[in-house]
This record gives structure tokens, C-alpha cells and sequence, in this order.
């Protein structure tokens, strides 16, 4: 119990000197009244008889008075303003960090985590002082300012019940940074500059953290800041959660699906759990998994027979964190890409684009040079709805809206540029890091006749000969253009003669399969992409979507444009699960799943002390020293309540 | 003014009820009806009124000897008895009195004068006595032409002087030796007791009545707050905070008062009547000491 006194001496001497003026009061008050009776008689045997209970008889006599001094002390030590106190005085401003992030949802304390969090931190509002300021900031992997610094308790209360429970990692950074930005000002005056003035006055604050401290260690100098950590979370939690599955396409065999799972056991005891695979909300398969304490273990299924899916794990366990027992993970359905190849006929690029590989993948469409001119190419040219155009020896007046693979000729406009054809030609640098020159070996082309490309700015190199560059990709607004500066075909007036031996290499076909997933936006890998809840997804969607549909797990829908961005991209993931791309017409484009795959988040045992910075800050288990519980209310309370009972005792005059 | 007192006292339409009443002794018979029944006691101014014969069981104190001696026959002698009865009202005059709406005092005049009248009809010798520091005592009074004088007496009676109820009952006794009815109309609130005044009259071998007198302010105090009660005769006072405990104290404490009164009448042979001084000699004369036996 501790006091704080609101008065100064003067006041407390008016304050000391009410008592004793009531008891003088009720003194003078008891002046009587004379009343002429015929006869004192009976009154006197009245009173005699009532004087036997004389104690009862001289405590009724001064109720009054009693209550009146009962309900002045109460004022009096109101006014002192008792209190239960914690032993460290608080800052004037106060910065409440409060964890929201997915292990927060882990219910070893009360209804969760974050509840207990909220808790503590409105006890914390609760015995604040009167002109306190108090900043409330919500965080996972990103800051999140609910209040900015205010006295106003009911608002700052409103702020942290507001707080919802997230399924996102933890960094504390953002966070701090925010915090800081208050009690660390960046700028600094500067001695000579006469003009920059100090913006800020640094302002030291107290920083609670409400967490389990699962987050990397954040490289920040805390300054002004002094900062307190209040763990939350019970230090024997225990946890099994799926931390990685992917899904593998077989090399050899298309429809095979290996799919990999990794359980991890974060509890200091061997788990025995079960895991169910299901597709499409079918069960397909079950294991049971021995874990040890602290270990992980991986797990392997195999799917036979799968294009497409929907593959969702469930791990049988019951720990403290729900959010990490289920996984997702997705088959992208195969794509079917408009190709149009533009030639007078080429045997050897016509075989090429007939290979299994690629009938699976596109619908290639041939059309001769002469069409170039019609109306109605003029608009397929325009439309969007090819993925790509492939201009052998020729090309159109102006640019489609599509990727473009020139053989033998250049895009319109004036950005590309080639000189003179010379040869024979060597190969002698080829870029194999890109994606378009991935497994594909030049070295052994021969090639009698090419020209040297001037690529426009931006653009990559593919293929260097000795006489420059002979291929290379460059990007045009949203689209790409690739251009490889020699003819597969030599038109004499014999006929067609091989321009190179290109064609008959293995690396011919395979160019052309490339050419078609990275031109044409086929991607073909095999298992959906997976990202963590709240990071973006750049959403693989071909060129002739303007927009697009992601369908999220709880059945709400947001329509994507593109603008003028050559890609989408896609942040609301805060949910786990499937997230489903569709084109205008309902075709599934893509399918991503968001997990939480992480063994920081997965990890719910609460850390003891936090190391930010430099600092080392111990975690403060007993959060209720902190608060100060005032009495001074229920003091006022009882004073009304007294004056109440006085009020109605002198109107009654009634004997207890 | 001794109009007005008659109709304030008794108006027109109680003397008329009245004229039709007689009062009642236990004790002394009237000799109206003499032959009827026999007296306990024989008459003092005996005046012989027949002979009738004897029956066994006939006090043979009353056998005319000299008739048996002369006729061989025994005959009682009967005497006429004495026709008129004494009746005396005695009221308390103290300051006391002089409470109520209408006062005590008022009452019990127009009480003593109602049974007054009612004796006075009857032929009785009527006494009225204001009991004070001296008592103050009417000419008897005999036949009803003599109202008037009663009702100039009474008037000039105040209720003012302080005294003690026994000192003024002596006084009465020492005068009046006499056998008869006496009615003593008084609160009996005497600080000394009243007591040893009704035993003196009862000493007097008298037929005695107590109408004791109180006020509706008595009986239910109106009182509230913290007062100092006065005494209006020895200006005694008396602090008190009026509580509702307090006042129901005093209810207990007023009826045991009473009942202590009449007890202690009862087992005399007296008989004691509580009135309240605003019920009118009509209720107090009409009913309830018709009930008691006063008058009939």
C-alpha cells in the first residue's frame, strides 16, 4: 500500500482540521428545544428503563456524528490517493508493444496468448497516471500503430482490445524503429547550419514489450528508450508443427508426385503424431510419426496419377498452437499457350515446335508472311490473347502486344540494330545463366552466315560471336522481345539451304521449349509456389490477362488490374491456405498456398531475456508490480454510501 | 357568562339525558326502595317505616322484642333508610390539568358537574371540592334548582396551584367524615404518588371512584428531535432525543402507569376509569361510567 498525497500542507491542515469542526457542529447542533409538558413523570420512568442499555442508548445518540466522521476519514484518505504500487517508478510515456503475430495464437495461457498480452497491457492502462502518455503499437512482421501517444484511457483500451491475432512471423525491427522515432529523433542540428533546427526534442519512454520473444534479434540501438520485457506464455508449452512440405514433380514420370514433409517437435517430450494427407479434401494417405523431443523428422508420400491438386497435410496433435498443423501445398494445373509462328516454311522450327513436350504445353498456330498485311491479323497482332509471336524472316509494321521471338529479322521501330552479314561465325560466349539459354550447348554450331546485333538499352545478351552479339532479349514495355540475328534458312535460287547445323543439335529443340515457357509465361514447374502469410506474391499470369481473380481461402474474392506493371502482384495473404488465380473466363491460371512454415513462429517456448541491440533485457514475469490499483474510489464510494445512511438516519431518526 | 358556562358544560340535550340517570352506590342504599332488599348495614337516622314478620334467616337484631313480648308473634321491625346520599367529586385543580384540547381540567369540571346534576336531581347532596394548596369547596348542593350555583362555583376555579394529591386529600378527609360516594377526577400524575391519597379514602369507608383524565397529547405524544421537556409544575427538565424507540418506551411506560392505577384500585374495591379529555362528558358520563356502574 503506498500513498500519494494530493494536498499540500496547507490543504491537508484545512483538511485535518473537519473532524474536529464536526464533532463542534454537532455539539451546538444539539442545543434543545424546551417543551412544556404537564407532566416529566413518564418521560423520566421512560428514559430511566432506556438507560439501562445506556452504551447502546449514547451510541444511537451520536450515530450522526459517527457517520459523519466515518464518511470525512474516508474522503480524507481518498484524497490520499492509497494505491498498490510496483516497486519502479513509471516513465511519463510509455510505449505498449504488443506481439501479434501467429505464435500469439498459442493457447498454453488462458483463452491465448495474445488475449493474456491484451490483458496485462489494459492493466497496465488501468494503473496508469492521469497524465501519462501511453503509445500502443501491434506487431508481427510489420508495425502496426493502433494508438499514438494519448492520456485518454478509453481510447488506448478501445486500441488494444482492437488488436487481432495474425498468422504472420515476428520482427521486432519495424517495430522499434516506429517506437524510436519518438524517442531517438534522427535529425541533429547542426553547429554552422544556422537553418536546420533540432525538429524533435528526444523524449525518453518506457518500451513494453508483450511477447514470447520468438523474433531474430533486432539490430537497434534503443537510446532513450528503456525497455521492459513481459514474456507471455508458459515456459513448458509444448508444440509439434509441420515446418517445411513441398511437392515434386517425378522427372521421368509427369504424373508422380512426391510430396516432403517435415515435422519438428519443439516440446522437451517425444511426440507421437499422425499425419494425413488429403487432396481435394479426400484422404489419401496417413502416416504416424515418432518424434523426439527437440527433433525433427521428415516424412515422404508418393502420389501416383496427379495432374493438378490440392494436397493438404493435417498433423493429429494436440499442443498449444493449432496454426502450424495443417499445410498446403499446390500442382499448378498445365497451361495451354497460344503460339503463333509467322514463316514461309521452316522444316526444321516447325519440328521443333511439334515435340510432345511442347504440344503439351502450347497450341502453336502457323501463318505466312503475306497474312502479316491482313486486317485480321492486324488484330491478332493487337489482342493480347497470343502469348507469342514468332517471325521467322519477317516481321510486322508495328509491334505486338505479346512477347516476340525474331529469327532473321528485327522488331519494328528503330531500337534494334544489326549490321552487314558476315561469316562463317563462331560462337564463342553464350549466356547460360538465363533461363532462355538454360541446357542449351552452342558450342559445336556452326553457322555460315549472321549478322551483329545492337541491342537496345536494357536488353540481355544471349550469344556472342566473333563477328558480335548474334542473340540476345530485350524487354519492350510490358512485353519481351528476343532476337537471334541469323536465318535458320538460306533461300537460294536452288532452294532452301541450311544457314546452319543448329537445327540437328539437341540443344535446338530444347532452345525452342525455353523460348515458350519464358516467352510465353509457361513456368513449368511443377508444385505451386508457397509463401508466408503477409508476404507478396508475384503472380506468373501470361501477358494477356488485363486482370485477374484471386479466389482466397475463405471464400472471398479481389479482382487484380494490371495497369501498367508487367506482372501482378498479390499481398493479401494473411490467411493460410490455397489462394486460386483465375483468367476472366473462370480458368484456374495459378494456384499458390500461403504456410507458415516457420520454426521461430512454431516455437512457442517463450524466450527468458531479449537481446536487442547491444541490450540485454530480462524478461519481467510478475507484470503486476507495474500496476498501481487505486483505491481511492471505492473510499469515495463508501463516503457516499455513509452520508447516504447519515441523511436517512436524521430524516428517519431511526434506532439501529 | 353563567349561561354561557351551561352551555359549554352541559348543553341543553346531556342535561336532558341526564334527567333520566341516578347514580348508584354500592355501599348505601337508597331508601326509595326500601323492603325490596336489605341493607348490609343499618341506617344512622333511623326512621321506623313497618312491621313485616319474621322469615328464618331475619337478623334477630331487628325483632321488635316488646311486639313479641305483647302479640307472641316475632315482627321485624323495618326502618325507612336514609333516602339521601352523600357524593362528593373531587377534582384535581393543578397546573397540570390545564393540558389537552379541551384541557383536563375542563373535562373533568364538566364530568363532575354532569354527575353533579344527575345527584342533584335525585335529591342527593352534591359537594364539589377543588383540590389545591387550599381546597376549595361548593355548599352542598341539593335539588336541580341549585345548578346554577354549582356552575358559578366551577367557574371560578383555575387550574394553578401546586400541590400534593395526598396533602389535599386529608384535607378533604379531616372535614368530611361522612359516608357517600366520592369521585376523584385526576391525571393521579403525581411525582409522590397517588397512593396513599386513595388509601385515605378508602380509610374514610367511602364508595370510591377514580376517573382519571389524560389528554390525547398524553396518550400519543406528537414529539420529535432533541427537546427539553419542562415540567409545567416543578419546571423539571428532562433531555431526551425523541426516537421511535423512545416513543414506543413511552407507550409501554404510559400503559403500565394505568394498569398499575387500576390494579391497585381493583384490589380495593375501588373502581378506576381511564378517560381522555376530548371525548365530552356524554361518552365519559353516557357510556363509560354507565358500563362501570356509577350511574345507571
Amino acid at each position: 500500500m503506498s500513498w500519494i498525497p494530493t494536498l499540500g500542507w496547507a490543504g491537508w491542515l484545512a483538511i485535518a482540521l473537519v473532524p474536529p469542526l464536526i464533532i463542534m457542529l454537532y455539539f451546538l447542533k444539539l442545543r434543545r428545544q424546551p417543551v412544556e409538558v404537564p407532566s416529566t413523570y413518564l418521560w423520566r420512568r421512560t428514559i430511566e428503563d432506556l438507560h439501562v442499555n445506556s452504551i447502546w442508548q449514547r451510541l444511537r445518540k451520536n450515530l450522526l456524528l459517527l457517520l459523519q466522521l466515518v464518511a470525512v476519514a474516508a474522503m480524507i484518505l481518498a484524497l490520499l490517493r492509497p494505491g498498490i504500487r510496483g516497486s519502479e517508478s513509471l516513465g511519463d510515456r510509455r510505449i505498449l508493444l504488443i506481439d501479434n503475430s501467429c505464435s500469439m495464437q498459442a493457447t498454453d495461457v488462458e483463452s491465448s496468448r495474445l488475449a493474456r498480452a491484451k490483458k496485462e497491457a489494459l492493466e497496465l492502462i488501468d494503473g496508469m497516471e492521469t497524465n501519462d502518455a501511453v503509445m500502443v503499437i501491434a506487431f508481427s512482421d510489420r508495425a502496426d500503430i493502433r494508438q499514438g501517444f494519448t492520456s485518454d484511457k478509453r481510447r488506448l483500451r478501445a486500441a488494444i482490445q482492437g488488436i487481432e491475432p495474425t498468422f504472420r512471423t515476428t520482427d521486432l525491427n519495424e517495430a522499434l524503429r516506429a517506437a524510436s522515432g519518438l524517442a531517438n529523433p534522427g535529425r541533429t542540428s547542426q553547429m554552422e547550419d544556422l537553418n536546420d533546427i533540432q525538429v524533435a526534442e528526444a523524449l525518453p519512454a518506457t518500451l513494453y514489450i508483450f511477447s514470447d520473444g520468438g523474433f531474430p534479434p533486432p539490430q537497434i540501438d534503443l537510446g532513450n528508450l528503456t525497455a521492459t520485457y513481459v514474456p507471455i506464455g508458459s515456459p513448458d508449452a509444448h508444440n509439434v508443427g509441420i515446418v517445411a512440405f513441398t511437392v515434386e514433380r517425378n522427372a521421368e514420370n509427369e504424373t508422380q508426385v512426391a510430396a516432403f514433409a517435415q515435422v519438428q517437435n519443439f516440446g522437451t517430450e517425444a511426440a507421437d503424431a499422425g499425419l494425413s494427407l488429403y487432396l481435394d479434401d479426400e484422404l489419401i494417405d496417413a502416416r504416424q510419426v515418432q518424434i523426439d523431443a527437440e527433433s525433427a523428422s521428415g516424412v515422404e508420400f508418393e502420389i501416383q496419377n496427379l495432374e493438378t491438386g490440392r494436397l493438404r497435410l493435417e498433423l493429429e496433435y494436440d499442443d498449444a498452437l493449432a496454426a502450424d498443423n495443417i499445410a498446403y501445398a499446390g500442382l499448378d494445373p498445365p497451361k495451354q499457350l497460344e503460339v503463333v509462328l509467322v514463316t514461309e516454311g521452316n522444316a526444321a522450327l516447325e519440328a521443333a515446335l511439334s515435340t510432345s513436350r511442347v504440344t503439351e504445353l502450347a497450341a502453336v498456330r502457323v501463318a505466312r508472311p503475306s497474312e502479316l498485311e491482313t486486317p485480321e491479323f492486324g488484330q491478332l497482332l493487337r489482342s493480347g490473347t497470343v502469348d507469342l509471336f514468332i517471325f521467322d524472316g519477317c516481321a510486322p509494321a508495328v509491334a505486338p502486344e505479346a512477347n516476340t521471338l525474331y529469327i532473321d529479322a528485327l522488331p519494328p521501330g528503330d531500337q534494334w540494330g544489326a549490321g552487314e552479314p558476315s561469316g562463317p561465325l563462331f560462337i564463342i560466349d553464350v549466356n547460360r545463366s538465363h533461363p532462355l539459354m538454360q541446357y542449351v550447348d552452342l558450342g559445336t554450331v556452326r553457322i555460315v552466315e549472321g549478322r551483329a546485333l545492337q541491342m537496345p538499352g536494357g536488353g540481355t545478351e544471349l550469344a556472342r560471336t566473333d563477328a558480335g552479339i548474334l542473340m540476345a532479349v530485350a524487354p519492350r514495355d510490358a512485353y519481351l522481345d528476343a532476337v537471334i540475328a541469323m536465318p535458320l534458312i538460306r533461300r537460294t535460287e536452288e532452294g532452301a539451304v541450311p544457314n546452319t547445323d543448329w537445327p540437328i543439335k539437341r540443344g535446338f529443340p530444347v532452345f525452342f521449349f525455353n523460348a515458350l515457357q519464358v516467352l510465353g509465361g509457361a513456368t513449368a514447374t511443377a508444385a505451386s509456389k508457397s509463401v508466408q502469410p503477409g508476404n507478396p506474391v508475384p503472380l506468373a499470369v501470361t501477358t494477356r490477362y488485363e486482370s485477374v481473380e484471386v479466389l482466397r481461402p475463405d471464400g472471398g474474392a479481389e479482382r487484380l488490374e494490371r495497369g501498367n506493371s508487367p506482372q501482378f502482384i498479390y499481398s493479401q495473404t494473411d490467411l493460410p491456405g490455397f489462394y486460386q488465380v483465375t483468367g476472366g473466363e473462370g480458368r484456374l491460371l495459378q494456384l499458390f498456398a500461403v504456410n507458415l512454415f516457420s520454426d521461430r513462429e512454431s516455437n512457442i517456448r517463450p524466450a527468458p531475456e531479449l537481446q536487442i541491440g547491444a541490450e540485454t533485457v530480462e524478461g519481467k514475469v510478475n507484470q503486476k508490480e507495474l500496476v498501481r490499483v487505486e483505491y481511492w474510489r471505492w473510499l469515495l464510494i463508501v463516503a457516499l454510501i455513509v452520508l447516504g445512511i447519515e441523511w436517512y438516519a436524521y430524516n428517519r431518526r431511526i434506532a439501529l | 357568562m353563567t349561561e354561557k358556562t351551561e352551555l359549554q358544560l352541559l348543553p341543553p340535550s346531556l342535561l336532558a339525558r341526564l334527567e333520566r340517570m341516578e347514580l348508584v352506590s354500592r355501599k348505601v342504599f337508597r331508601g326509595r326502595l326500601k323492603g325490596e332488599r336489605r341493607s348490609k348495614r343499618k341506617g344512622q337516622s333511623v326512621e321506623f317505616a313497618d312491621f313485616r314478620n319474621y322469615v328464618p334467616g331475619d337478623d334477630l337484631r331487628f325483632v321488635d322484642w316488646n311486639l313479641y313480648a305483647r302479640l307472641d308473634k316475632l315482627f321485624l321491625k323495618l326502618f325507612l333508610e336514609e333516602e339521601d346520599l352523600h357524593v362528593y367529586f373531587l377534582i384535581d385543580a393543578s397546573p397540570s390539568m390545564d393540558f389537552g384540547e379541551p384541557t383536563k381540567f375542563f373535562a373533568a369540571k364538566q364530568v363532575a358537574a354532569a354527575l353533579g346534576f344527575v345527584g342533584m336531581c335525585r335529591g342527593d347532596r352534591v359537594r364539589l371540592e377543588f383540590l389545591g394548596q387550599e381546597n376549595k369547596t361548593s355548599p352542598v348542593l341539593r335539588g336541580r334548582s341549585q345548578l346554577w350555583r354549582m356552575l358559578e362555583f366551577v367557574e371560578t376555579v383555575q387550574p394553578n396551584q401546586v400541590f400534593r394529591l395526598t396533602d389535599a386529600v386529608k384535607r378533604f378527609c379531616l372535614r368530611n367524615t361522612g359516608r357517600g360516594i366520592v369521585v376523584l377526577l385526576s391525571d393521579l400524575m403525581d411525582k409522590t404518588g397517588y397512593e396513599p391519597a386513595l388509601r385515605m379514602l378508602l380509610g374514610q369507608q367511602m364508595d370510591v371512584f377514580v376517573l382519571q383524565i389524560l389528554s390525547p397529547e398524553e396518550m400519543q405524544p406528537d414529539l420529535s428531535g432533541d427537546l427539553k421537556l419542562v415540567d409545567c409544575e416543578d419546571h423539571d427538565e428532562t433531555e431526551i432525543s425523541v426516537t421511535s424507540a423512545v416513543l414506543k418506551k413511552y407507550q409501554q411506560t404510559l400503559a403500565a402507569f394505568v394498569d398499575q392505577a387500576r390494579r391497585f384500585c381493583a384490589q380495593r374495591g375501588m373502581v378506576h376509569l381511564l378517560a381522555r379529555s376530548d371525548h365530552g362528558a356524554e361518552v365519559i358520563v353516557g357510556q363509560y361510567l354507565r358500563e362501570r356502574g356509577l350511574v345507571r
